[in-house]
């Protein structure tokens, strides 16, 4: 089990007038290889919760978070192997880039980890290679002149050259051009098939539909729901009291509901809603 | 589709509201250098008074450019831009420009220089030089359009990223501009802070008469403008009203962008067979047309 | 660390300071902080702080949250304890180690060291506090302005100042998300030697500068979009209103200054 937490809870500014608790007793359990989402409407305590995730914030009150077998909150826990297992990819992680060139940047991590230079190149180029990006075109590449898009690939980059097997990453897309979204996307779902476990953090249902199989919703700081993403987002109850916003094709198909179309609405395709919808038309035309 | 302009009079004042109009507009950034780099190859647009214009590209399209030759962040290399009969070119327009055409940016944390809500609105009208009365009373005015009051006092960091950029679109409201012009305004929030900023402006465009030029990558945003332009390498590579450009599946998908949601699913019903009309763009229409023939009218 | 700097964060209240105009805030202080440094007794320490301690009730500052801020000071109040304990050498010797002697007079100079710099400080967060920054830089502004006629913007002065406390909790948070995301990469901030060390500051320091400088360019290009053009036919909204209730405050403090000064305190 790579990931466990249990009874987490978090506040900001403790003991100021500005304190504000965010998590209040939250659990999930991530298994091996698994692909899950976590979404939430914004200040839901999703962000706090993958720096939990990612071992970058460690229990202090009740509550317990185990990475890999290693319990975070205990005082010896050995924390920087926590951070080699698991790796965080933080919301616009182009602003972690502060190296020359992308090969530089990229062997951030394993030059940290006092490897020698060969194996130091072999890590980089493969890391580089992962999110598709040719190691001998990019290396010597000056980190400011990438796109966007490319900008981000190599922060992942910089993220995966530590060897890691578990990637948790909070909103990968925000910001991106329809085009950098595809490809981070198509990226992501890459690293799942090559084995890695995925923890996915987003607000947008959409992409998580697309995405994973298990989707987990944080609101106000708890877990409202835990399941098959299909469930989930079809889910209309449950989006209404959190605020979120259920992909386009379920909306759709919640449209044609509400018109009296007999429909199921866990719709997650464009194929599936006209199949569907077709289905049931012609059904009542028949009736 | 666009309002008839006159012919434009370079550098003169004073002129009644004509709308935006751009001509023939050349942009190269760092001419002269080795990092030169040609932004806009020849554009042409006009933007009528009250007019809601939806500007759709990729990163690098040169839709940015164009959005600060609006209101003279940028001048043209080549080329005219005139904002109701004021040519940007003009020094001593500048401000009359700039009070005319308000600009909204992504990332409103870069924008808001307040300590306070009700400060950072103040702080466009304490520019314009307007009387402390006048002042408080656009402030009242401004945050309850965009549902902001019980904010007043908060400072920005506090607020929500939807909160944020709609403090942002306040202080530009605030000014009275005749028109605005959001640049990627809704890129960094999420979808419910997007559909809030979008909600605000669509009805400051239909209720306030405010002319709207709505930057996006997002085809589906562009649903509720009266003209949707699309740029791709500096150029206007298509424009037209919603229906006739989303019509065009095969041309939106060989740029890269994305074929709005509801245009794909009127597509795949007609498919299978339903009768619904090839140029939907919103989903009731789609809704309402299956459910017709379903009842068998 | 970073969560104990609280300068600059001001405290929302209507309390009686908040409420003071920030020009009589400001010079009072002004003269509280001078005042520090004319006590030379225990009494007068005493008296001093109580002083202080009864405006951060009348303030209705959270002691707790008072005590948070004044942390990070600490560590130089004790630095400056040292520091006059071996360099004093006035006074009666009450140890001998090797070559330094320590002094009684050392003992209480470090003392009231120590006293001043953290009652400076203490006054200083009590303003910061209680005044908005928006009232702050309408207060410099205000104060600077007779220094227009040797060429001083007094109003760009005031909004650097209010737009670098606007700023503060955006960079903090930032600097904050860049130092995770390098240990997300496995840096330990609090290992190696001294070149070590300043390579990983770098990892932090130069995306963060990267950022600010890409921050400042947008927001210099939002504000003239917005009409910004320096302080010129600009007009302020903030009307500064000098009242009963600065008057009062003036009278109390200044008769409780000379009450100290003419008792010898």
């Amino acid at each position: 089990m790579p990931i466990s937490v249990r009874g987490l809870i978090h506040t900001y500014d403790p003991d100021t007038p500005f304190a504000r608790q965010v998590l209040f007793g939250v659990d999930l359990e991530v298994g091996d290889g698994e692909i899950v989402g976590i979404a939430g409407p914004s200040r839901s305590g999703k962000s706090t919760l993958a720096q939990y995730l990612g071992g970058l914030l460690r229990p202090r009150q009740p509550g317990m978070v185990v990475i890999d077998g290693i319990d975070t909150g205990a005082p010896d826990a050995d924390i920087a192997a926590v951070r080699t297992r698991v790796g965080m990819v933080f919301q616009f992680p182009e602003d972690q880039l502060f190296e020359r060139t992308v090969e530089l940047d990229v062997g951030y991590a394993p030059r940290l980890m006092k490897m020698n230079p060969a194996d130091v190149e072999a890590r980089v180029r493969e890391a580089l290679e992962t999110v598709g990006m040719p190691f001998e075109e990019f290396r010597g590449r000056p980190v400011h002149a990438l796109s966007g898009g490319q900008k981000r690939r190599v922060a992942v980059a910089g993220v995966l050259a530590k060897g890691c097997r578990t990637l948790v990453l909070d909103e990968p897309t925000a910001g991106l051009d329809p085009l950098g979204r595809e490809e981070m996307l198509e990226l992501v779902a890459s690293l799942h098939r090559q084995g890695l476990t995925i923890v996915m953090i987003s607000n947008q249902l959409e992409e998580l539909a697309r995405m994973v199989e298990r989707l987990v919703v944080l609101a106000e700081g708890r877990v409202a729901a835990d399941g098959p993403v299909r469930r989930v987002v079809s889910d209309a109850a449950l989006l209404a009291s959190t605020g979120l916003r259920p992909p386009g094709t379920v909306a759709a198909m919640q449209a044609f509901a509400a018109a009296g179309l007999p429909v199921r609405t866990d719709c997650l395709t464009v194929d599936e809603v006209c199949d569907e919808v077709a289905r049931a038309a012609g059904g009542v035309r028949r009736a | 589709m666009t309002a008839a302009v006159p012919e434009p009079r370079p550098l003169s004042r004073q002129v009644p509201a004509e709308g935006i109009r751009l001509r023939g507009v050349f942009h190269t950034y760092g001419r002269g250098t080795p990092h030169e780099v040609t932004a806009l190859r020849g554009v042409d647009l006009d933007i009528a008074p009250g007019q809601f214009v939806a500007v759709v590209g990729h990163n690098g399209s040169g839709k940015s450019t164009v959005a600060k030759h609006l209101n003279v962040l940028l001048q043209p290399t080549e080329g005219d831009v005139w904002v109701d009969g004021l040519n940007t070119r003009d020094p001593a327009a500048r401000m009359a420009i700039r009070r005319r055409v308000g600009m909204v940016f992504q990332n409103p944390d870069n924008q808001i220089v307040g300590i306070t809500v009700e400060h950072d609105v103040a702080f466009g009208l304490e520019n314009l030089g307007l009387p402390v009365e006048v002042i408080e009373q656009r402030i009242d005015e401004a945050l309850r359009l965009l549902g902001i009051e019980h904010l007043r006092h908060e400072p920005p960091h506090r607020l929500s990223a939807g909160q944020k950029q709609r403090l942002a679109i306040a202080g530009v409201v605030a000014m009275r501009p005749r028109y605005m012009v959001l640049d990627e305004a809704t890129a960094l929030l999420d979808p419910a802070g997007r559909a809030e900023v979008l909600d605000c402006i669509v009805r400051l465009n239909r209720e306030e008469g405010l002319g709207v030029v709505w930057i996006t990558h997002f085809m589906e945003e562009a649903v509720h403008a009266d003209q949707v332009v699309v740029m791709e390498g500096g150029q206007v590579v298509m424009a037209g009203t919603p229906r006739q450009v989303f019509q065009q599946a095969e041309e939106i998908r060989r740029l890269r962008l994305d074929v709005p949601l509801v245009t794909r699913i009127a597509a795949g019903l007609r498919e299978r067979g339903l009768p619904v009309p090839a140029d939907a763009v919103f989903l009731e229409e789609v809704v309402q047309s299956v459910c017709r023939s379903a009842s068998g009218d | 660390m970073l969560d104990d700097i609280i300068l600059g964060q001001y405290v929302p209240g209507d309390s009686f300071l908040h409420r003071l105009d920030p020009r009589t805030k400001m010079i009072l202080s002004a003269l509280l902080a001078v005042l520090v440094f004319v006590v030379h007794t225990w009494t007068g320490y005493a008296l001093y702080f109580a002083f202080t301690a009864a405006l951060a009730a009348v303030g209705r500052i959270p002691p707790r949250y008072l005590a948070r801020g004044m942390r990070p000071m600490v560590f130089f109040g004790v630095i400056t304890f040292l520091f006059q304990l071996v360099f004093v050498r006035e006074g009666r010797a009450v140890l001998d180690l090797w070559i330094l002697t320590v002094t009684d007079r050392g003992v209480v100079e470090g003392f009231f060291m120590c006293f001043r710099l953290l009652l400076v400080v203490l006054v200083v967060l009590l303003f910061t506090l209680t005044t908005s920054a928006v009232e702050l830089a309408e207060a410099v502004d205000r104060l600077l302005r007779p220094l227009r006629r040797v060429g001083v913007n007094s109003y760009d002065v005031g909004l650097v100042l209010s737009g670098a406390i606007r700023f503060v909790p955006t960079l903090l948070e930032q600097a904050d998300k860049v130092k995770k995301a390098q240990m997300a990469r496995g840096v330990v901030f609090e290992q190696g030697n001294l070149i070590e060390r300043g390579r990983k500051v770098t990892a932090i320091l130069v995306p963060l500068l990267l950022n600010v400088v890409r921050r400042a360019d947008e927001l210099g290009m939002a504000m003239e979009a917005r009409c910004y053009q320096g302080g010129v036919g600009r007009t302020s909204r903030m009307q500064l209103r000098t009242g009963a209730r600065d008057w009062v405050a003036a009278a109390v403090s200044v008769a409780w200054g000379v009450m100290l000064v003419w008792a010898g305190l």
